[in-house]
């Protein structure tokens, strides 16, 4: 197979995405200059979620200064192997450590993250360019997402046997196997003081599929917060991929409870996987909770050094 | 005048700031939606694999170790060694993995991808995590194994 250098449609969408967040942007920050020798501009809404992750997926939120987090996936617990395996502490763990810097304050992110799964590097930019107010004049706060993960792992050895999906031309591994992109853009609203919402449609863009799926995966999610005190909250968060379901697919569910200081965000997470990059979570199987199969594990993030 | 310079000076460096940004992501982005493969797809050789000279060695090599599938563990109630391993996978339902896959086959003669022994050992994820559980087996192994299947999982 030739290497392809047209840019193909969901190439062309994402950096599309990104010009128009940038002309979003800018217009807003013009028009806020302008309009501030008037009138005050309307006051954004504040609190509605209180990091830049829910659970898995992002939020709405840019960090306010140099960030550290952890985020740990224990092994797999089997229905009837609670306790033999410990909810599966004893075995083989997925976790992510990230660096995350705010480039422009309230509007840009970028965050450099390593994952266990797949030895995977990536970097994230999040781009806010949309605020609730308090008024209400806006309703809704909206931001683009973009994260470009690459696995480290050692390509296994072809055999002779193995092919494109077209069966004549020999299969061999490109760097560009190795990356897969992942667009989404989130629109969060707070609904109340202390009740959250949040939904977002995401593209996963793979360079590399297995024979019979498409390179392409259209996914919904949405996600919600509920604080029952000033600093503790309940999360959950629920996606739907439209494409490459196998027909054994679940569709990825996770709950946590959020415990959160001044600096510190700490979360523990029920989940239906033990995937943390986006881009695993909607290509990989997941566990079926109905079945008693589940997987625990935590996020702790540190804003500000 | 000098709050305005420093307001002016501030939306400079955060334009060249988000300049500098969407070019980075930007290279990225279209460096990772360059390429549309799909793969690889195993096309089976037509030289027939035997089960005695070449799939027991793999199990010989890689599965029976102390804990794992030896006539005395057993582990999932699987014998791999010489003289059982066959009887233990062909036509067998398995029973392991607290009943999550109880119902499917071990080894489904002519048919790997429904076959939980080529699941488990290409990490397929469709029955649990992969096999041999601290590292997979040689592709040419894996291969081997799907093609002896495929070719009718005879006790050649």
């Amino acid at each position: 197979m030739k290497l392809s250098l047209n840019i193909n449609q969901s190439g062309r969408v994402g950096i599309a995405c990104l010009v128009l967040a940038a002309c979003m942007a800018s217009s807003v920050t013009v028009n806020a200059q302008s309009d501030s020798t008037k009138t005050p501009p309307p006051a954004p809404v504040s609190g509605t979620f209180r990091g830049p992750n829910l659970i898995n997926m992002p939020t709405c939120k840019i960090i306010d200064a140099l960030s550290f987090s952890i985020q740990h996936r224990f092994g797999e617990v089997l229905p009837g192997d609670q306790l033999n395996n410990f909810m599966g502490m004893d075995l083989g763990a997925n976790m992510r450590i990230a660096l995350g810097y705010p480039i422009i304050k309230d509007k840009l992110q970028v965050e450099i993250g390593r994952t266990s799964a797949g030895k995977t590097l990536d970097i994230a930019l999040k781009y806010h360019f949309l605020s609730q107010t308090e008024g209400n004049e806006m309703p809704v706060s909206a931001t683009l997402y973009a994260d470009i993960s690459m696995t480290t792992i050692k390509f296994p050895a072809v055999s002779s046997n193995e092919y494109y999906a077209d069966s004549v031309t020999p299969f061999t591994y490109k760097f560009a196997d190795r990356m897969v992109g992942y667009y989404q853009l989130i629109i969060d609203r707070k609904f109340t003081k202390n009740f959250s919402l949040e939904v977002a449609p995401t593209l996963i863009y793979q360079n590399l599929v297995a024979a019979g799926k498409d390179n392409q995966t259209y996914v919904l999610q949405a996600g919600g917060r509920y604080k029952f005190t000033k600093h503790d909250a309940l999360l959950a968060e629920y996606g739907y991929s439209f494409n490459n379901r196998d027909g054994s697919m679940v569709n990825p569910f996770s709950a946590g409870v959020e415990f959160s200081t001044a600096g510190h965000i700490f979360q523990i997470v029920f989940s239906s996987t033990n995937s943390i990059l986006g881009k695993d979570i909607y290509t990989v199987d997941n566990a079926n909770i109905l079945k008693g199969n589940y997987y625990i594990g935590f996020n702790l993030m540190r804003i500000g050094f | 005048m000098n709050t305005k310079n420093f307001t002016m000076k501030t939306q400079i460096n955060n334009l060249n700031r988000l300049i500098l940004s969407a070019t980075v992501i930007g290279g990225m982005l279209f460096y990772s939606s360059c390429e549309k493969d799909k793969g690889p797809i195993f096309v089976a050789s037509t030289v027939p694999v035997s089960f005695s000279s070449t799939i027991q060695p793999i199990f010989t090599a890689n599965c029976i170790g102390s804990g794992c599938h030896n006539t005395s563990d057993a582990t999932a109630g699987l014998d791999l060694s010489v003289g059982n391993a066959y009887s233990n996978l062909v036509n067998v339902a398995s029973g392991g993995a607290g009943g999550n896959y109880n119902t499917a086959i071990r080894v489904v003669p002519s048919n790997a991808a429904s076959s939980i022994l080529w699941n488990k050992v290409a990490n397929t994820k469709k029955y649990g995590g992969q096999m041999p559980s601290s590292s997979a087996l040689a592709s040419g192994d894996i291969s081997n194994i799907q093609t002896w299947i495929n070719q009718g999982a005879k006790n050649n």
